[in-house]
Order: C-alpha cells, then structure tokens, then sequence
C-alpha cells in the first residue's frame, strides 16, 4: 500500500476515535498512531508528487497542442470545434488536479481542528448540542426574542453550532448556552462593462457570508433592556443616557422604562461595559421577557497554533489547559452585572 | 455684477457656517456643564444609597451585642458629611471629607468584626459588607465617571474654539477633579502642571 493510502486509512481510524472521545485521555490513543505513522512511514501528510507531474505533463501538452492549433491554420480548419474540445478539457483536467492538491491536505485540517474543538469543550466542560436540521427553528425562536437577530443578514440565516456550559464563580454559578449565529448579507456593486461602443453599468449581486457569537442564559433581576452597540432593531419604547460620554459614543441603552434602565446601569456597570467594549467587536446585550439574556459579539475565540502533522507540538497543545479567553470574561461579565443587580439579603 | 453676487453670496455662507458652529459650541459647553452636574448627582445618590444599608448595620451591631461606640461615631460622622453634599453645587472637597468618613467606618467595622467572631460568620453581616462593599465600588465607578465628564468639560471650555465661544457668552470656569489623596501621597512623583 502507497504512502496516501495509508494516510487515508490511519486519518480515518484517527478521525472515528475523534469523533467518539469523552475525555482529554481519549485522545492519547491518537497521538500513539500519529507518532507509529509518523515513524514507520513518514510524515503526516499526502505526497502530491505524482499528483504535480501530471499537472507539469498536462500544461506542457496544452501548450504545445494550443500554439500548434493557433499557428497552422489548416490544423485548425481541419480539427474547427474539436480542436477547441480538447483545449477545453485540457484545461479542465489541469483545473482538477490542482484542486486535487489544494484540497489533498484539508482533512488534516479538518482533523485537527474536531481533536481542538473537543478539547476545549472538556477543559471548558462543555458539551455540543445535536442541533441537525434545527438551526433555522432556533434561528425563527430567538428571532422572535431578541432584537439582535432582527434586521441582521438577508438570507441563509440559521444557528449553526449550539454549545451548553456551566460558569462557576466566585458569587453566582449558572447554565448557559454559547452559540454561532450564521448569516448571509446580500448586497449591490456597479459594475461597468465595455460592450464594442457602448459602456454599460450593471448593478451586481454580491453576498458576503458572516458569523455573530453569543450567549443565552437566565438573568432574573431585570426584564425588557438593551445595551447595543452593533445593528440589530430593539423594540423598547424609553432611550436612556448615562452621564459617561464614552459610554454612549459607543453604546446605545433602550427599555421599557427609565427606571428600569438606571437601575440595571449603575455606574459600575457602565465602567465594566466599557472595558468590554475594547474586548469585544460589537458587543450587544438584551434582557427579554421573563429575565432572558442575550449577549453577543462579532469576534470569535481562540484558534489552534498546531496540527496532527506534528504530533509531539499537537499533544503539548492539546493537554495543556485550551482556554477560552474571551468566553471567560463574558462570564465574568455576566456574573459582574449579576452581582450588581441581585440583592444581598 | 454676477461677480460681486457671488462674492456676496459665498460671505453670507461663511457668516450662516460662522453663526451655526458658534452655537453649536456654546451648547456643546452647555449640555456639557450639564453632564457634569448629572454626573455630580450620581456621586451623591449612590453614597445616599450606601447610607440606607447603615440602620440595618447598626441593628445588626446591636443584635450582637457588638456596641462599638468608635464604630457608631463614624456612623453619624458619615451621615452628616453626605447630608452636606448638593447636588446643585459640585464641591469636590465635601467628597473628600465623605471619603475619609467611609474608609474609617469600613475600618472600624472590621475591627468590630475581629472583636465579635459571631457577627463575623452571619449570614446577614455578610450580606450588608457586600451591599456595602458594591455600594463603595459603584460610588467610585461614579466618581471615575464624574472625573471623566470634569475633564470633557474642562477641554471644552479651554481648547480653541472653544475657549473664544467660552469667553464670549458661557463664561465658564474650569472644575475640578475628585482625586484620593491619600493614594497620591503614596506616589514618590508628584507632577507640576503650571497654571493656565
């Protein structure tokens, strides 16, 4: 067996135990294999040698085929349509391989990142919710909850990944859920084409595809507030200033009430949004009806540094504690506005 | 003639852009002074709040028989020194009086606490330290707050434009900045800023 057969059957084995792993133990069966592979039969990643001699062939025989048939106006009388088929499918085959390569070493990628994931959701203890075929339902509930997920995107809008933790802290311990909110913005660019004479400008549809981060989770001391920095459409009727000018460059707060907003901004809250705002992009935050809070933020957290590829600085990364910086300190955020807003008696 | 129209019309542009900028200052250094005082009156409500977590810690000094007589003085020391506070009128030097009266208090009832072991493992104690501690901890993000609107102010009335359309109709005076004392005497530094 070849050296990307093999590849291709200890990646699949590796990616079953991946898949199946409870614990952060689970995955020192994988590092085992990677390192036997690595030491048996070489390095962890595909040999696209023969892959680039075919490309290297199939240029230089379309090349030679394309300046003989542009050259010799008989070989192009005599071969018209055909000869253009096989310039066509040329290029096409060299399309191929090239995609054959640039995608050959993405299930390496794709492989280390499931073994990431799963890593931090054990040092995080969190546990990913099965949300196949639900996304868009999710997306159409908390459409109808929260202002965030109003007039945000244009099409393809769902909850594409739905994570439950639990926060221990010092004052207040509480479930939450963490989840990435996937849309699509639609939008218009001029193009100008020359067209022989005449030049003609056409409005072009382009998309761009866009992700929000948040969390949902219970906050039972207020109801019906917005703290928003970043779109979505709040339906509250009172606008409310705090005295802090930085704070409402950057922060909008509407609620049902006056009072309900002075209560849930005091001024220590004000200063710890602040320092959030210079964390997060686009932070924006919502108590629903019945004490159901929504906070959301347009960066996401911390990505790998290495792969399987190398098996030794893979495993030192993963048993190291893979800590979530960012979805730290939203927790510690959250508890901070719990402690101001419940009572100590 | 079309000339001198044009002339005309670009001088009276330049005099509208004049007349719209100067006013926009002067509100500016308005809403500006108003945000000061708002911010002023946040200062005293929040030790206005901290003083009605006090009759529930007196109670509980009494239910414990931890009748600290030093401890009930700062108490009333306290009381006097926020009821002196106005909201009309920002007067930084009452906050430091308020200031000193609150960190002898704190200090006081963690000696009475030391004293009195029971009152220290109270439920109900410990939730007045924390009712207060917040308390302390939103009285100083006021203060950072108020600080903040003071020097917005301040750059408002000094900076040109600013400091003509000041001089002209607010006639506003600089304000000063709460700063704790007590933590700048512990800086070896001391910078000099000349006066303006």
């Amino acid at each position: 067996m070849g050296h990307n057969q093999q590849l291709d059957t200890m990646l699949a084995q590796i990616r079953q135990t991946a898949e199946g792993a409870r614990e952060e133990k689970d995955f020192d069966s994988i590092f085992a294999t990677l390192r036997e592979f690595r030491d048996a039969v070489g390095p962890i990643r595909y040999d696209n040698r023969s892959k680039w001699y075919v490309c290297a062939a199939l240029a230089v025989l379309g090349g030679g085929f394309a300046l003989a048939f542009f050259l010799n106006p008989a070989l192009q009388r005599a071969l018209d349509i055909v000869g253009y088929g096989i310039l066509g499918a040329l290029a096409l085959a060299l399309i191929v391989v090239l995609l054959v390569i640039a995608f050959a070493n993405s299930s390496i990628g794709q492989i280390s990142d499931l073994i990431f994931r799963k890593d931090v959701f054990f040092d995080n203890r969190l546990q990913e919710q099965d949300i196949e075929g639900r996304g868009r339902d999710m997306y159409e509930h908390l459409y109808e909850e929260f202002g965030e997920f109003r007039c945000r995107g244009d099409e393809d809008r769902y909850i594409e990944r739905l994570i439950r933790g639990q926060w221990s802290g010092r004052e207040h311990s509480f479930p939450y859920e963490h989840y990435v909110f996937h849309y699509v913005r639609v939008y218009y660019v001029p193009v100008t084409k020359k067209i022989g004479k005449t030049t003609i400008t056409t409005m072009e549809r382009r998309t761009q595809t866009l992700h929000r981060y948040g969390l949902l989770l219970d906050f039972p001391f207020a109801e019906r507030l917005a703290v928003h920095s970043s779109g979505g459409d709040y339906d509250y009727p009172v606008r409310h200033e705090p005295t802090s000018e930085d704070f409402n460059r950057v922060f909008t707060t509407v609620a049902d009430s006056e009072h309900a907003a002075v209560k849930f901004l005091k001024p220590a809250v004000v200063l710890e949004f602040l320092e959030m705002s210079r964390m997060f992009s686009g932070l924006n935050l919502e108590v629903g009806r019945n004490g159901r809070m929504n906070v959301a933020f347009s960066d996401s957290d911390s990505s790998r540094s290495s792969s399987i590829e190398d098996p030794d600085a893979f495993e030192a990364e993963v048993k190291s504690d893979l800590a979530l910086p960012k979805l730290r300190r939203l927790m510690t955020f959250v508890e901070t506005l719990k402690r101001y807003n419940d009572s100590n008696f | 003639m079309n000339l001198a129209l044009i002339a005309l019309g670009a001088l009276a542009l330049i005099a509208l852009l004049t007349v719209v900028t100067v006013i926009a200052l002067r509100n500016g250094i308005v809403s500006s002074k108003n945000r000061v005082k708002r911010a002023w009156a946040d200062v005293i409500a929040y030790q206005r709040r901290k003083l009605k977590v006090i009759p529930a810690l007196e109670q509980g000094l009494e239910d414990h028989q931890a009748y600290e007589q030093g401890v009930l003085q700062e108490i009333t020391a306290l009381r006097t020194a926020v009821g002196r506070l106005q909201e009309g009128s920002v007067d930084v030097g009452q906050l430091k009086e308020v200031s000193q009266h609150s960190k002898a208090l704190l200090t006081g009832l963690q000696v009475a606490v030391e004293a009195y072991p029971n009152l220290k493992t109270s439920e109900l104690y410990a939730g007045w330290m924390r009712e207060l501690s917040e308390a302390e901890e939103n009285i100083a993000a006021a203060i950072v707050i108020f600080n903040a609107s003071v020097h917005g102010f301040n750059d408002r009335i000094q900076l040109f434009p600013g400091n003509v359309v000041n001089s002209w109709f607010t006639r506003e005076t600089t304000l000063d900045t709460f700063t704790d004392n007590e933590a700048q005497d512990e800086f070896e530094y001391q910078p000099r800023f000349r006066p303006q």
